[in-house]
């Protein structure tokens, strides 16, 4: 694997290995709340800087004109990332509604639908936007 | 009635946003009045897009009977990666947002950010890994 911004790289280690060790810490006191929460998120973005950090298309110079195959690859990696969005939300809302009990896995669901609704609206307006435009 | 590509999910679209609204009029106190009101401004949202989409020719589009072309293709996947990018932005700026306006209290705002950043953090997560998989395959 090649790593092209050593710098996301590194903020993306720190972030994952901070967050790591503060869910284990949490964990230990026995503390299962909003923190220990917080961390997994701050883990997983740690974890995408890694990623972003050995993708050359993630990381270059917006500056630098993309090709076609640059901006070919951009748009099936945001095309495909929209479809993978819709089944995860799906899935966190039922495992949501199977875990959480009370208000708070209301306050989620409600949130994961909002932003599926979100999404699916931009998308229509795009596809109308782009058809007129192309 | 020609702009309208899919009459389905044209009706469709309007049954959702009618159901939407009822919920909306079906207003109650406290926490579970709140959430029904979100849920309907949603249930109306899902049937805005569906109402768009169609007229939209390839939002309806049945593939199986037209094989999409490559404009078709195109149209589709800029549509869709514009429509990440901004759900993204949405979503960093609303959370600090609605705070700065008190709209919600403390103990909800932090319920709804955490949902909202955990979103992000796997959609970037899934984007990162897609543009590694797609540099390596095309």
């Amino acid at each position: 694997m090649k790593i092209y911004k050593k710098w996301v790289f590194v903020l993306g280690c720190v972030c994952a290995a901070g967050s790591l060790g503060g869910s284990v810490y949490l964990l230990m006191r026995g503390d299962v709340g909003l923190g220990l929460a917080t961390l997994v998120e701050l883990f997983l973005f740690g974890a995408s800087l890694i990623v972003i950090s050995m993708s050359y298309e993630a990381t270059r110079d917006i500056y630098n004109q993309p090709d076609e195959r640059s901006q070919l690859i951009r748009m099936k990696a945001g095309h495909s990332t929209l479809y993978a969005v819709s089944i995860v939300i799906h899935v966190l809302a039922i495992l949501v509604d199977r875990i959480i009990e009370g208000d708070i896995s209301q306050y989620i669901q409600v949130t994961l639908f909002g932003v599926f609704a979100l999404i699916w609206l931009v998308y229509a307006v795009m596809l109308i936007y782009f058809d007129k435009r192309s | 009635m020609k702009k309208i590509k899919s009459v389905g999910a044209f009706i469709c679209g309007l049954v959702f946003m009618i159901v939407g609204v009822i919920m909306l009029f079906w207003r109650d106190y406290g926490t579970q009045g709140a959430l029904r009101t979100l849920l309907g401004i949603e249930v109306v949202l899902v049937g805005v897009s569906q109402l768009l989409g169609s007229f939209s020719y390839e939002a309806v589009n049945n593939d199986k009977k037209h094989p999409p072309d490559e404009r078709s293709i195109d149209i589709r996947m800029r549509a869709k990666a514009w429509s990440f990018d901004i759900v993204t932005w949405i979503m960093m700026i609303v959370p600090p947002l609605v705070g700065m306006f008190d709209a919600v209290d403390s103990g909800t705002h932090a319920i709804v950010m955490v949902a909202v950043y955990g979103i992000l953090s796997v959609a970037l997560l899934i984007k990162a890994a897609l543009l590694i998989f797609y540099e390596r395959n095309l």
